[in-house]
């Protein structure tokens, strides 16, 4: 066994018992069943078990990404088991969820082989991205103010999730090919490459389009992401900061555009920035998780000890309010900690990789989850406005997870490819 | 592979400025856990700061003799308040956490703040409320209580030894689960002429008539302006800097010593006696007693007010004020503890109504210390009075507080204001040789001091010495 593999074993067996304690502390404060505790672990056994078989097809793979995700899913079963009711079983049904999800991942990693072979469909998820969008304004039902959900059965869906992945999949590989046209012809003007903006044409209508459905949707925390990686991509294949700032100023204008075209947008903005003044309505979801963080402190109330049943929309978008009251800033920062070390290690695996797709791939990839985290951890703490999107891996709900899974298991995909990339430290490149 | 290269320098960039981000936020998350943190706990709006009460199982609040007056119930929803002692104790106990001692004792009551157990606190359990015990005289309270039924006013009782309160009555009252019961009945208090949620004992600013020659007769005596067996003469009415003062006997009461001006009541030589003392003196015994001070209780207390005699009219607003009238407004406590004074050889008493505070695991985290802001008058002055005061008792106006085999010294007071008839008061302590107990009784309205509030004072003064007697 080589030391990164034994190194792997190690640390997820290390998560299922930090997972363990968690779950006993738990049961502690809330009197319940320990028996019923010990499933908190089963997330953990079964990434033990996806690591195993995906060692099957060989051993050349990124070693990190799963203990961390496998933490921040012990952290997020906790917090769901903490949050349950007498009669609502999320808890179980996000451990199913993460079941399936870790099926997938594991699917992914397997089917797709050469991760090359996927930029040949960067029309074609292009579209579907489009099309999904599509369907829920056609099919969606609308919870929360948001038409975001499509029923299946019992099940509903969030396809928007789904997109998320295409998007990243179009994007990386429309920026490979067009990268070297775009980062070299043309000449400069007022410091932007003026010539080529053309061939950005593709990727600006895509977005704009994927922006307008979402903003009829209301989904403003996933346009926020899908601007960011369109952005992000831009940035990518130029290197030119000026198309960030000008990303920024976009975005700024679109915001306070967006706040007076839209009521909801400027309920929100309200509610960031006077939360008193609303203290019954908009404000509430803002003031109960800062009641709740200074609640927790530094160390905060411990497990079971707080009343996160005091914040709205607890389990889904605001369950870091939760932690912060818990856990306590420890908790918060030590969490934050592991979206950080995520979002590094799958640079990293876009960094080592050697070909160009898989390189923007990994990079559109990770860069959707830290947004994602930091948007909603900045909205949840009042950072910026709160937008109603998912925390990987945390809040509760059934497509975030499960997409979020397929896109560890496409990162773990490109890592595949690129053992044996230069090993030169990353700081070199500074 | 050089298109490879800027792209990866290009990876690194975005991932430092992602990473960024999350340095950010952690500071802003520090934030709000460390800076903000405080300020958010004590945020009235915090819905945790009342539910986190109902989990914890508060104190007790008793007399001095024992009789629960405030416990914590256990119901479906958590603690909450139970009042034994119903309308008899409501203006101490409130009716919700924001009025009485349920406010001011909020901390104690629920073992918060610092009487948290510092175990309990670092293990981060359940903290538990504090027993505390009152000063009050349950007897006395109980007695005063009745006696002020149909009446508006206020009976303040007290120890002159060490402060310690022994009944706080004001009346009209109400019944604190009542008022809680239904919104009906917390219109009481909106539509009742008689404001039933004045604790008057405390803020009631009532002009205090004859009882106030009491400081006047201990000033002059201090002074050496005068003896007790000095003669004056009265002719039912004086002129001092061009305005009359009037006496209570239209043709005077003649020529008299000083002990029976007090003991009959006497304006006209009292006005004549505070025009002598001067309005600067007089002003300073005023302050050497505090009576316009407002003292440091656990309840919200007022002192008094007076004419601040420095103006061209200084000796009218000094002889005025001398016999407790012109601009002269003070308390029932004020009052009570002006005696007490008296009582205690000089000694300005502070007021006490903790007797003391244990902890749920029976630590004694206060106890009352017995306290006095220096001496208002000699104790040979205030012997004098004393021996004044019981001749008023014995044979002048205050008979009505004479009690058989003990030494009762007391004044009356009929102090005329602008709403009908005189407000009645009546202060006395006994026994005149040690006393023990002072009780102070206004009636609103009530007419004339000896026979209205005389009679309650009585009763409470035989509950208090029944209560020592026993002891």
């Amino acid at each position: 066994m080589s030391v990164a593999r034994r190194r792997e074993i190690v640390l997820l067996c290390l998560v299922a018992v930090i997972t363990a304690l968690g779950m006993a502390l738990t049961c502690a404060a809330l009197h319940n069943s320990a028996v019923r505790a010990t499933r908190g672990v089963v997330p953990v056994a079964i990434l033990l078990l996806v690591s195993f078989l995906m060692d099957l097809t060989g051993k050349g793979r990124d070693r990190t990404l799963l203990p961390i995700v496998a933490m921040i899913c012990g952290i997020g079963i906790i917090m769901l088991w903490r949050l349950e009711g007498p009669r609502s079983f999320q808890a179980s049904k996000q451990i199913v969820w993460m079941t399936i999800g870790a099926g997938l991942m594991l699917a992914t990693y397997l089917v797709v082989v050469d991760v090359r072979s996927l930029s040949r469909f960067k029309y074609i998820a292009g579209a579907g991205a489009v099309l999904l969008l599509m369907v829920t304004m056609i099919w969606g039902q609308e919870r929360y103010g948001a038409r975001l959900w499509i029923a299946v059965g019992n099940l509903s869906l969030q396809p928007g999730e789904f997109a998320k992945i295409l998007m990243a999949i179009s994007l990386a590989g429309y920026a490979a090919d067009r990268g070297q046209i775009i980062s070299q012809g043309g000449r400069d003007r007022w410091g932007l490459p003026l010539v080529e903006i053309k061939y950005l044409g593709p990727i600006g209508i895509l977005v704009l389009f994927c922006l307008a459905l979402f903003v009829t949707q209301r989904d403003l925390g996933a346009a926020v992401l899908f601007f960011g990686l369109a952005v992000a991509v831009i940035y990518l294949s130029t290197g030119r900061r000026t198309y960030v700032l000008l990303g920024l100023i976009a975005f700024a204008g679109g915001a306070l555009l967006a706040s007076n075209m839209f009521p909801h947008v400027h309920r929100r903005m309200v509610a960031w920035l006077y939360p008193q003044s609303d203290p019954s309505g908009a404000g509430l979801q803002t003031l109960r998780v800062m009641y709740g963080l200074g609640e927790g402190g530094v160390l905060g109330t411990g497990l079971g000890l707080g009343m996160p049943q005091k914040m709205p929309a607890v389990a889904t978008d605001l369950i870091f309010g939760a932690v912060g009251e818990e856990l306590g800033l420890a908790g918060t920062l030590a969490l934050l900690t592991l979206f950080a070390m995520a979002t590094f290690n799958g640079f990293m695996i876009a960094w080592r990789s050697r070909d160009r797709f898989g390189m923007l791939l990994a990079a559109s990839l990770t860069t959707v989850f830290a947004l994602q985290t930091l948007v909603i951890v900045g909205g949840v703490i009042r950072a910026f406005p709160l937008t109603g999107i998912t925390l990987p891996f945390v809040s509760y709900g059934g497509t975030s997870v499960v997409v979020n899974f397929i896109s560890i298991g496409l990162l773990l995909a490109v890592s595949r490819d690129c053992t044996g990339a230069p090993e030169r430290p990353l700081r070199n490149h500074a | 592979m050089h298109d490879v290269e800027q792209l990866r320098i290009n990876v690194t960039r975005l991932c430092r400025g992602l990473l960024m981000g999350f340095l950010a936020l952690s500071v802003w998350l520090a934030y709000w856990h460390v800076v903000r943190a405080p300020e958010l706990r004590a945020d009235t709006q915090n819905p945790r700061t009342r539910d986190r009460l109902k989990v914890i199982e508060p104190g007790k609040l008793m007399t001095h003799d024992g009789v629960t007056i405030l416990t914590g119930e256990r119901g479906e929803e958590g603690w909450y308040f139970e009042y034994p002692g119903h309308e008899t104790y409501c203006h101490l106990t409130g009716y919700n956490l924001k009025t009485g001692l349920q406010a001011t004792l909020h901390d104690a009551l629920y073992g918060l703040g610092k009487y948290e157990d510092p175990i309990v606190a670092l293990l981060r359990g359940q903290p538990q409320g504090c027993q505390i015990t009152l000063t009050i005289d349950a007897k006395a309270q109980e007695v005063a209580h009745r006696l002020m039924q149909d009446k508006v006013g206020a009976v303040v009782a007290m120890d002159p030894r060490d402060g310690s309160i022994r009944t706080l009555v004001s009346s009209p009252g109400y019944d604190p689960p009542r008022v809680l019961e239904s919104p009906d009945d917390f219109m009481i208090f909106q539509n009742h002429p008689d404001k039933p949620e004045l604790n008057r004992a405390l803020l009631g600013q009532y002009a205090p008539g004859s009882v106030l020659k009491i400081l006047t007769a201990a000033a002059a005596l201090d002074m050496g302006v005068v003896k007790p067996d000095d003669k004056f003469t009265c002719a039912g009415k004086a002129t001092i800097s061009g305005s009359e003062i009037r006496c209570r006997l239209p043709k005077g009461h003649g020529r008299i010593s000083f002990t029976w001006a007090l003991a009959d009541s006497c304006n006209v030589i009292f006005a004549e006696v505070g025009r002598g003392m001067g309005p600067a003196k007089f002003r300073e015994y005023v302050s050497r007693f505090h009576l316009l001070d407002a003292p440091a209780l656990s309840l919200p207390a007022r002192g008094g007010r007076m004419a601040n005699m420095a103006g061209p009219k200084a000796e009218v607003e000094c002889a005025e004020a001398a016999f407790g009238q012109g601009a002269t407004l003070t308390s029932p406590l004020a009052i009570a503890r002006m005696t007490a004074t008296i009582a205690a050889g000089g000694a300005v008493p502070v007021p006490k109504l903790l007797e003391q505070v244990k902890s749920a695991r029976g630590r004694l985290l206060a106890r009352l210390k017995p306290e006095a802001e220096g001496q208002a008058v000699s104790a040979a002055a205030a012997k004098a009075v004393t021996k004044m005061m019981v001749e008023t008792v014995n044979r002048g106006t205050a008979g009505e507080a004479a009690i058989r085999g003990v030494a009762v010294a007391g004044k009356t007071g009929s102090a005329e204001n602008p709403t009908g008839l005189p407000h009645a008061w009546f202060t006395c302590f006994a026994p005149a040789d040690n006393p023990t107990a002072v009780v102070t009784v206004v009636v609103e309205n009530g007419g004339a001091g000896g026979e209205v509030a005389g009679p309650i004072a009585r009763q409470v003064l035989e509950a208090l010495l029944r209560e020592q007697e026993e002891r």
